[in-house]
């Protein structure tokens, strides 16, 4: 019975860090920049659909089709002003740079919003589905269910449509691409743009659920980075599959050894894996990295 | 070769800037008879953003008060940001030698409090406590810092006490019959307080039947802790919680159905006005242990009812909020170093603000939260009373000690989730 | 190599002028302290530039010269300070002992995570560095019998020679500057030795550098040792002047992020660039607190990224080899 509670549990919050590392595994899979403005990209997506909420009555899942698409232009001006340049120089070029963008839009956050903390209440914020002695978070379960869908409709697009399949060539073969007449730059700038609207919906669907507050991003950025590698640099189902279990895990050793060391132990998974396999579960052996290769 | 031209000139550059914006800055003395400046260092930026900008506001409004109301030399707030220990250490270091202050009030933050008041001690200058519980804060022997507010010790004895003296009777239990759950984050201010609560449960006898800790910051799930908790059988629960995370907890805890008999939080996310607007009637019954909120008007000295109200009065309009606990804490600190230390001492000389804050003998029921002031030679008030209140219709009154008393504590045992 | 030929051409005639130019630096560093000697705030300032550029020096050896980006490099300053902390509080042992005793254990952890990690490129170093500063944070947390968990451990005002703990500021610049020296000449030992040339290959290309019969882990392992104890000792003196650290802030992200950034804001793979860099974020930091007059709630903070930002986009080489190349280009151009 607890062992069933805590599967349920650990699958729900799986499904939450794969909807946050989708756009990440994008972001770092096909351009392989370390993003740390990651998790404040989520962050201002759940600032944006409580002001939508607050402000206007929407409620996030309808937000959700507005504030997507803008966090996908606020990626892409983000990629095209600033990343393009710094890629070009080197990876610690981008590092230094999404650093620097994470500092710029928390602390830009603090400043308009002040550090309240602030709570988004839709009709069902606290409803759950009671299935046998089993509880349901019905936000959690939607925010699995939309994690999924956008999964396979990204899924979709990368397999079926062209900018798709360019993205995938650019992503393996760089030159080969450009020689075929990819523009890569339009392309990264697509990509990223696709990312960070993959994290938009999962600020929007995660503020109903979490408090949202300024530096709430930091919360789930290294999980993020571990659910990606664990999954495969690049692969939608590897984020899929390596939330879910980085959730079980979590939730398991939660229960089993110490909520305090819960952290300790995907961490020394996540060492595990890159070391012994850093192409996780489903990415392409990991020749060498660099944007310049 | 050029290179080092190039350094050599760079540090002669910098050396002359300095030395030069040395004389430049930094205005002239501490001021006269007729103003003191006082350092105000909290940190309003960083992860304590919420609760320093609160404490800021409470100080400034107690020298608001006080400078209106003449009692002694004008006092001249000289405001800085400290998000870590660092800056604590730069900023009064810089307010020290640039801005010729020598009394700061600040900083909330344990580990911040203890670098600064290093700082302080060392150049004679006086750390002003609000908030910090950390009991080593008081207990160097330094001259020069002095804690008005409540240290963690303090959390765990009236906190049994009230387990003990309260719940245990409505429960229909003996205290060593209760079944106490601790659950409390892992930064300073959760082991500290409970350690404090676990000796204190100790002497009383009362079982400890789950002792979990989590990092605030990294925990985006507490089913688990709930499920444990489920298992462990618990009477009471007790929570050591900043916000965030005491909000996860209690939307869980009514997710899952979490049903205990009574949980008291001690201070932090259970003080935090956020909570009330967050829960509405679900927080009530929700207790809490820590300064005073939500006190009976008549354990307030009469005068001390009017400058509450004044407090409330000017801190909506000056802010546009209510003012929470944090934020009275930090006004009754404050008014006690700006009405009656600074005026008594005539200045802000240091060592005469450590003779007249030592010589200070008000009744409980001087300060807003309740506090009487008799500080002990460590620097540590010792009439700093804790008290225990209760989220009741979305407010936190004061349900015991008895002469604290708004009303009766209500729910206890709570009842279930499902009959809510 | 034109280059190389001008530089060892020049060095004989240039002995005296460079003579000149580090002694007169050398006087104002030390004159310096007591020049400033009531001036406390600008003693700490300087004392955290110092310890800055120490750090930031440290790291640049393994990250710059050695071209491992580590991101958890605070994981060597944590233990460092802890170690040093402990067996102060504890077993009243000398920190001066203490700080060699860091040294020692950054080493051992770093030769460990060397051997570990050797197989990983660029991001993913990177980040397995960021979990193993994370996982001995918790470790610092939890362990609380150890290291007194989050309250931390606090260093008695006690002060005396043999305990690293000084009334004045002035002893702690001068460790502090002893400090920001060690990683400066290590790494001008670097770009004259062999080991230095083997690094530089390593760095270039590790196929091609092992296709030259370079051991290209015990380099690597190497410079990961340097850089680990060197990290360490700056723990300590920060453990020293501080009087307390705690796991939050001594193995913080954003405290191995600042070495990286001040390295790379100056220039990595430059002795001088980390040092640079120090100067350049605690002189923006100083003036910003002046002039934001604090409270600001964030403020000081988007300048301080916005420099970053700026940094990468039109100086990502370091603000060093950018000097050098407009010097060069000035002298080139008065030349002709």
């Amino acid at each position: 019975m607890v062992l069933a509670q805590l599967i349920i549990s650990g699958i729900l919050i799986g499904g939450v860090y794969a909807l946050v590392s989708l756009g990440l595994t994008l972001i770092f899979g096909v351009m392989r920049i370390v993003n740390f403005v990651h998790g404040d990209f989520l962050m201002l997506a759940m600032y944006l659909a409580f002001w939508a909420a607050t402000l206007a009555g929407w409620s996030p899942y309808a937000s959700l089709f507005v504030i997507a698409p803008l966090l996908a232009l606020l990626g892409a001006g983000i990629y095209w002003g600033v990343l393009r340049l710094a890629v070009r120089k080197s990876h610690e070029a981008s590092i230094l740079a999404t650093i620097g963008l994470s500092i710029i839009v928390q602390n830009v956050a603090l400043m308009a919003w002040s550090a309240d903390y602030r709570s988004l209440h839709t009709d069902f914020t606290g409803s759950v589905l009671e299935w046998g002695g089993l509880r349901i978070s019905v936000p959690l379960l939607i925010a699995f269910l939309v994690a999924l869908a956008v999964t396979a409709l990204v899924f979709l697009f990368l397999h079926f449509t062209y900018a798709g399949k360019a993205i995938r060539a650019a992503a393996s073969e760089r030159y080969a691409a450009a020689l075929m007449g990819v523009n890569p730059q339009r392309l990264f700038t697509l990509c990223f743009a696709i990312g960070s609207a993959l994290v938009g919906v999962g600020g929007v669907l995660l503020a109903p659920i979490y408090s949202v507050y300024p530096t709430v991003g930091e919360q789930f950025l290294l999980v993020a980075f571990v659910v990606v590698v664990l999954g495969g640099l690049g692969s939608l189902q590897g984020a899929v599959v390596g939330g879910l279990v980085i959730g079980l895990v979590e939730t398991l050793s939660s229960y089993f050894i110490a909520p305090s060391m819960k952290q300790l132990v995907y961490l020394l998974l996540f060492i595990a894996i890159l070391v012994f396999k850093p192409s996780g579960l489903f990415g392409k052996r990991v020749e060498g990295v660099g944007v310049d290769e | 070769m050029n290179k080092k031209r190039w350094i050599s000139g760079i540090g002669l550059a910098l050396a002359a800037a300095l030395a030069v914006s040395g004389c430049g800055s930094g205005s002239g003395s501490g001021g006269g008879a007729q103003s003191v400046k006082v350092g105000v260092a909290f940190p309003v930026s960083g992860p304590y953003a919420k609760i320093g900008q609160a404490c800021t506001n409470g100080t400034e409004i107690a020298a608001d008060i006080v400078n209106d109301a003449h009692v002694g030399p004008k006092i001249e707030l000289v405001k800085v940001d400290v998000p870590n220990a660092t800056s604590g250490v730069n900023e009064v270091n810089r307010l020290i030698s640039q801005q010729r202050v020598k009394v700061i009030v600040g900083t909330y933050v344990s580990p911040i409090s203890m670098a600064v008041s290093d700082v302080a001690e060392r150049n004679k200058a006086i750390q002003w406590e609000v908030a910090a519980t950390e009991p080593r804060l008081t207990g160097r022997g330094y001259q020069y810092v002095l804690r008005p507010n409540p240290n963690a010790y303090m959390y765990g004895p009236a906190s049994v006490d009230f387990v003990s003296l309260v719940v245990a009777p409505k429960l229909g239990l003996k205290a060593d019959q209760v079944k106490l759950a601790l659950v409390y984050e892992d930064g300073d201010y959760g082991q500290a307080v409970a350690k404090s609560i676990k000796e204190a449960a100790q002497k009383a006898g009362i079982p400890v039947v789950a002792d979990i800790s989590y990092n605030a910051k990294t925990t985006n799930d507490m089913s688990s802790i709930i499920l444990q908790l489920k298992q462990s059988g618990a009477d009471v629960l007790d929570l050591v919680q900043y916000d965030a995370d005491a909000q996860l907890f209690w939307k869980q805890a009514k997710q899952m159905g979490l049903n205990v008999k009574a949980v008291i939080g001690h201070g932090a996310g259970h003080n935090s006005d956020n909570f009330g607007e967050v829960f509405g009637k679900d927080a009530d019954g929700v207790l809490n242990v820590s300064s005073a909120m939500g006190i009976n008007k008549n354990a307030l000295l009469p005068e001390t009812q009017k400058i509450d109200e004044e407090f409330q009065k000017r801190y909506k309009e000056k802010f546009g909020k209510e003012p929470d606990l944090i934020a009275k804490m930090a006004f009754s600190s404050a008014y006690v170093l700006f009405k009656e230390v600074i005026p008594k001492a005539g200045g802000d000389d240091p060592a005469k603000i450590r003779e007249a804050a030592l010589a200070l003998d008000l009744p409980q029921g001087y300060c807003p939260t309740g506090w009487g002031i008799k500080f002990d030679p460590s620097g540590q008030n010792t009439r700093a009373t804790v008290a225990v209140m209760q989220w009741q219709q979305g407010k936190l009154v004061t349900v015991f000690p008895e002469k604290f008393q708004v009303t009766q504590p209500i729910m206890i045992p709570l009842p279930k989730w499902s009959e809510r | 190599m034109k280059e190389e030929k001008g530089a060892l051409s020049k060095s004989a005639s240039a002995v005296p002028r460079r003579g000149l130019g580090w002694i007169v630096l050398a006087a104002v560093l030390i004159a310096l302290p007591f020049l400033l000697q009531n001036e406390i705030y600008y003693l700490d300032v300087l004392i955290f530039f110092l310890l800055w550029a120490a750090m930031a020096g440290a790291w640049n050896l393994a990250g710059g010269y050695g071209g491992l980006l580590s991101l958890g490099h605070a994981l060597f300053f944590g233990v460092g300070a802890y170690t040093s902390s402990l067996l102060f509080v504890k077993l009243h042992i000398s920190p001066w002992i203490g700080m060699l005793a860091g040294a020692v254990a950054a080493a051992i952890l770093g030769a460990f995570i060397g051997v570990l990690t050797l197989r990983l490129k660029g991001p993913f170093f990177g980040l397995a560095t960021i979990a193993f500063s994370e996982v001995f944070m918790i470790i610092a947390i939890n362990w609380k019998d150890l290291t007194q968990g989050s309250q931390g451990i606090n260093i008695p005002y006690t002060p005396g020679l043999a305990n690293m703990v000084f009334d004045s500021k002035i002893p702690y610049y001068f460790i502090a500057l002893a400090l920001c020296a060690l990683p400066y000449f290590t790494a001008k030992w670097l770009e004259r030795s062999k080991f230095g040339y083997r690094l530089i290959a390593v760095r270039g290309g590790e196929a091609a550098a092992q296709a030259l019969g370079i051991n290209t882990v015990a380099v690597k392992v190497t410079i990961l040792v340097i850089s680990s104890a060197l990290t360490a000792m700056a723990g300590t003196l920060y453990a020293q002047y501080i009087a307390i650290i705690e796991p939050l802030h001594e193995f913080s992200f954003a405290l191995s992020v600042q070495m990286v950034l001040m390295s790379m804001i100056g220039g990595t793979g430059t002795a001088s660039g980390p040092v640079f860099g120090a100067l350049v974020v605690t002189f923006l930091n100083t003036v910003l607190r002046d002039v934001l007059e604090g409270a600001q709630g964030g403020l000081q903070a988007v300048v301080y990224g916005a420099l970053l930002v700026l940094v990468v986009l039109f100086i990502p080489e370091g603000v060093i080899p950018w000097a050098k190349r407009q010097w060069r280009r000035l002298a080139g151009r008065v030349a002709s």
